[in-house]
């Protein structure tokens, strides 16, 4: 009985987690997409060069790359889903943005929930950040190319 | 220039996400609601005592660092809230956490986008420990 009810409360749970993404997702993809009409995303990208030439991949990972930052890895992986879909991004920039991201993502939210225990939050996000960083690096000195 | 038709795409473009997403979000939901009734993560979390020391953690934090693992960070700070930890085993343990945390829901999602999720997963792991080794070193 405890199963079925908890079987419940998880398909529950899931839709109600699917229904916050959508109040999420629409604004955001509208949004993403008057900024590309206002040739924004060339601010964008000139902005996180540093980033997108120090991993060597390719400049469309800048819009992914700050999304899943940002927001997550669920929308990160969204935008980069639209993104290869365009034909933009090529798969060793995949692989690498989705290992930056997968250390590194939604960095208010996940820093800011250890407030309670007592964390030095300024050290989670700093070594998070280097942390990713670092791995990121070291995969895009041995990932050649990819097909 | 901005036009009706960018709206349209945004709209379009959200759908598809949307779908993306919500396929798998929720069989993600069940399986990680049925594990944790399972109550299978208490006897994981049993196999990771011993190197809680490597963190300068104690024993009971390898649950929270194993429901964090499954779950996701809420229900690993429902079970640290409990404990008592210093100041330098909150900020370990929470960097842990924050680079691995909700590795189920998220192996998904990086198999989705097509990268080999176990590479990604198991590279988080390794990063999360390393670091936590290193930080109960210098810190």
């Amino acid at each position: 009985m405890t199963l079925i009810i908890t079987l419940i409360e998880a398909v529950k749970n899931g839709i109600l987690a699917i229904l916050d993404l959508a109040v999420i997702i629409f604004p955001l993809m509208i949004v993403i997409e008057v900024l590309k009409d206002l040739k924004m995303m060339e601010k964008l990208t000139n902005l996180m060069s540093p980033l997108t030439n120090a991993l060597k991949i390719h400049k469309d990972s800048s819009l992914p790359l700050v999304i899943g930052v940002v927001l997550g890895l669920f929308l990160g992986a969204g935008v980069l889903v639209k993104s290869v879909d365009d034909g933009n991004l090529d798969k060793r920039s995949l692989v690498i943005v989705s290992i930056f991201l997968a250390l590194c993502h939604a960095v208010f939210e996940d820093t800011v929930v250890f407030l309670p225990i007592g964390a030095n939050l300024l050290i989670v996000l700093l070594v998070r950040i280097i942390a990713a960083f670092f791995v990121a690096i070291v995969a895009s000195r041995f990932i050649k190319e990819l097909n | 220039m901005i036009s009706i038709d960018t709206f349209k795409r945004g709209l379009r473009r959200g759908f598809d996400v949307l779908i993306l997403l919500g396929k798998i979000m929720l069989p993600i939901y069940v399986v990680v609601e049925l594990l944790k009734y399972s109550g299978l993560l208490e006897t994981i979390s049993r196999l990771f005592i011993p190197f809680m020391s490597l963190l300068g953690l104690p024993g009971e934090a390898a649950f929270a660092l194993i429901i964090g693992a499954a779950v996701n960070t809420y229900a690993a700070l429902g079970v640290l809230v409990a404990m008592t930890l210093t100041a330098k085993q909150a900020t370990i343990i929470a960097v842990v956490l924050s680079i691995a945390h909700n590795l189920i829901g998220e192996t998904v999602v990086i198999r989705r986008i097509g990268v080999n999720p176990y590479f990604i997963t198991g590279l988080r792991i390794v990063a999360a420990f390393s670091v936590g080794t290193i930080l109960n070193l210098v810190l």
